[in-house]
């Protein structure tokens, strides 16, 4: 195989908080401001170089919209790593932050990695959300955070890097065994997530999620 | 591209929508068709919240957003107006997806008016637009019930819970290897059967397929198209690395009105090698569902249980009147007797278009496709002496009945698969067996524990040809004769005709089918439900008589010793 390691990641956030974007950004290098709403999922994959390694990227875009979370828990399943993506120029996007971390933390593991990525950075004038007020947020919550602008290809890059460079480390730490790339088979159920929610927090040991514990 | 391309394609585009507007109303808005509201719903209508009239106005913007045609004012404010209208009309909330349902009524509605609303409306503005809403409700209404959904999606699981059935009885070794890469259907189809296919569909071929979808009338197309989709890209998905499978499975679409043809030609197709039952069932799960789904009592628990049970019936099901009506034709094929049968039980939806009463002959209805079910009898063998149809294969060999014991004690997971040492004897069968699936799949699934299994899987793979071919020929497996076999199962596999067949200790169907589809790959593989207790209800009914064979030996009458029968 070409790469060194394959990871799973998702987008998840509020509706238009631009995770299309970014991803579109992120794969294409491109961006066009009257994007389709994903329904269900979309997947891109990218490979890129990160510290000497060739890496895989499987990413998965979600529906944004609340009612989609009752479907959307059948996304994280194996995720190695999830992108929280929340608008700077809409408060409300951030607010949700929470909601999603617990939506999210109902189906994967606590290890998995996880970001909060500010978006539109290039509308200043319009923000909402100070900078330091999510940077707390973040560090509240333990995870990482950085701003981007899909539109003007600020950080995107930089965010997918930072992501990859901290699952390497994580799963070279689990050392040599630690099996890459997800295998997230298993007799696979419309409601396979809905069938964990008694063993919170637990990957059941099917997908890759962090390799293992 | 070159601009008289454009306008060309721009205007054959607006002619196909002048013509969908043309008839639409009349095949949407049908005397009768469109469902009456109570009077009370005035009351109860409300308003569109905050959060539902945001996510609309974010969506507007990204319909179809790279079409010119979406890009004025004017459509972006059809758009709202029938988002909202339709929301509060049917005082449901908002649901992503919808935006691409409405963005091809908002489309005709724009540039063709006056086919749609007739010359006479066309300019008053306060009816305006009221001809494109009404449409709009019908089609959804009618095709789409999902946006009639709580909060759970269960009609979504629903039907992409039959959508898999489907796929699993026609291609099994696809099915198969989707659920071991973790491609399940909500993860791929969803867009699918939540837009009628609307999403990611240019807007010309679209109209082309509503236009056939309206046309034909039949809301339970939607999953032969979704099959159709998946066989066309079936060699890609099948050779694509499983990390990638999803992506593979992506590509599958309608992306031209060329394709629109082939998987259109090959959904038909595979309608008419299906039985009729699996229609019948999706309707009427569907229509039961949704009637509750609007129920404003309906509350999770239900939709949970409602799912629980349903995730349990991957097998597609036939019921007993099919076989029943099946058996009958055939008989009056072979002898010209008559015998009465009720072709009524087998139609879809009960308002089922102005057939004048074809179903008063005693002959079941031309409608209902031939197929050649062969009927496997899978109860104990005083069982099936004390009454069978007479086309019943009986088929109980020890070896099943040990598979049956050890697969209702381990609890043995489905997922198993084929080990090499099946892939031999599985591609030595042409046809009705597919071509393995290489040997790179096996691999890594041998290490599930199955292995111990295997001769005994092998062993009663061989009894059945062995049992079959006795029976009905060689060429029962062979694709041209296009088989559909049914499982017939007894006390032990079914409770009551209601619940998923059971895997307890001597149920001998749902191994069996597993061992069928997952082992051999065996197509077009079925369950009759409720077994022959259904069966044999239904044949009374019908005044079909069963077929007994005394036994041998000075035994009790069979029906004694077949009441007796419960564990083995």
């Amino acid at each position: 195989r070409d790469y060194d390691h394959l990871f799973k990641l998702v987008l998840i956030g509020d509706s238009g908080a631009g995770k299309s974007c970014l991803l579109l950004r992120f794969a294409d290098d491109a961006f066009t401001e009257s994007y389709i709403t994903t329904i269900g999922v979309d997947f891109r994959f990218k490979t890129i170089p990160v510290d000497k390694k060739t890496i895989k990227l499987q990413i998965w875009d979600t529906a944004g919209q609340e009612r989609f979370r009752t479907i959307t828990s059948a996304y994280y399943r194996g995720a190695d790593g999830i992108i929280l993506v929340y608008d700077i120029c809409d408060r409300e996007s951030f607010a949700h932050v929470d909601e999603w971390l617990n939506e999210v933390n109902r189906y994967v593991n606590e290890s998995t990695c996880k970001i909060l990525i500010g978006n539109k950075c290039d509308m200043e004038s319009e923000r909402q959300v100070s900078t330091e007020e999510a940077k707390k947020k973040a560090d509240d919550l333990g995870i990482a955070y950085i701003e981007c602008s899909a539109k003007e290809a600020t950080n995107v890059e930089q965010a997918f890097q930072m992501m990859s460079a901290e699952l390497i480390e994580k799963r070279q730490k689990q050392g040599a065994g630690g099996r890459s790339g997800p295998s997230a088979g298993g007799g696979v159920g419309l409601l396979q997530p809905k069938n964990r929610e008694a063993g919170k927090g637990s990957c059941g040991g099917l997908g890759s999620c962090g390799g293992g514990d | 591209m070159v601009e008289p391309d454009l306008n060309a394609q721009e205007a054959a585009r607006v002619a196909l929508a002048a013509d969908c507007a043309s008839r639409w109303p009349g095949l949407l808005l049908r005397e009768g068709k469109g469902e009456k509201k109570d009077a009370a719903d005035d009351f109860t209508r409300s308003p569109l919240c905050e959060a539902d009239l945001n996510t609309i106005r974010v969506d507007i913007p990204r319909t179809r957003g790279a079409d010119p045609a979406f890009n004025s004012p004017r459509m972006r404010q059809r758009l709202e107006t029938l988002l909202t209208d339709f929301c509060v009309e049917e005082n449901i909330r908002y649901m992503q997806g919808l935006h691409e349902v409405a963005a091809v009524f908002a489309y005709i509605d724009d540039v063709a008016p006056v086919e749609l609303n007739g010359p006479t409306e066309s300019s008053d503005s306060a009816s305006h637009g009221a001809k494109a809403l009404a449409c709009f409700i019908a089609f959804v209404s009618r095709f789409i019930p999902v946006f009639y959904d709580g909060e759970g999606f269960v009609l979504l699981h629903i039907s992409l819970l039959f959508f898999n059935q489907l796929l699993l009885y026609h291609h099994p070794d696809l099915h198969n290897q989707l659920e071991q890469a973790g491609v399940s259907p909500v993860i791929y189809a969803t867009p699918w059967f939540i837009t009628l296919l609307a999403s990611r569909t240019p807007l010309h071929v679209l109209l082309s397929l509503w236009d056939k979808y309206i046309e034909r009338g039949d809301s339970s197309f939607m999953p032969f198209l979704a099959v159709a989709m998946m066989a066309d890209e079936k060699k890609a998905i099948l050779e694509a690395e499983e990390d990638e499978t999803n992506l593979a499975v992506d590509r599958a679409k309608v992306d031209s009105l060329e394709r629109l043809q082939s998987v259109w030609t090959a959904a038909e197709a595979l309608h008419a090698k299906t039985p009729r039952s699996f229609v019948v069932r999706m309707s009427r799960v569907l229509s039961k569902v949704k009637d509750r789904c609007r129920q404003p009592s309906s509350d999770r628990p239900w939709s949970d249980s409602v799912l629980a049970r349903a995730e349990q019936e991957r097998r597609l099901v036939v019921l007993p009147q099919e076989v029943v009506a099946q058996y009958v034709r055939m008989k009056l094929n072979n002898s010209g007797a008559k015998l009465l049968s009720d072709q009524e039980a087998l139609s879809p939806e009960k308002s089922n278009e102005e057939e004048p009463s074809a179903s008063s002959s005693a002959v079941p209805s031309s409608s209902l496709p031939q197929l050649h079910l062969l009927l496997l009898d899978v109860r104990p063998l005083e069982a099936y002496q004390a009454g069978h149809l007479s086309t019943a294969l009986h088929f109980c060999p020890p070896c099943l009945q040990r598979l049956a014991v050890a697969r209702a004690a381990g609890g043995q997971p489905r997922s198993e698969r084929l080990a090499a040492a099946l892939a031999a004897a599985a591609s030595s069968m042409s046809g009705f067996v597919q071509s393995q699936q290489g040997a790179s799949e096996s691999e890594h699934v041998l290490d599930t524990g199955s292995a111990a299994d295997l001769p005994l899987v092998a062993e009663i793979f061989e009894n059945l040809l062995i049992t079959a071919a006795e029976r009905w020929g060689e060429s029962w497996k062979s694709e041209s004769f296009g088989a559909h076999l049914v499982l017939i199962g007894g006390e032990a596999d079914w409770d009551s005709s209601d619940k998923p067949c059971k895997r307890d200790a001597g149920a001998a169907v749902a191994p069996l089918f597993d061992l069928l589809t997952e082992h051999l790959l065996l197509r077009r593989v079925s369950v009759l439900l409720g077994g022959a207790v259904a069966l044999k209800a239904e044949a009374d009914k019908r005044g079909v008589e069963l077929q007994r064979i005394a036994t041998a030996g000075p035994q009790q009458p069979a029906v004694v010793a077949a009441e007796r029968l419960g564990a083995l």
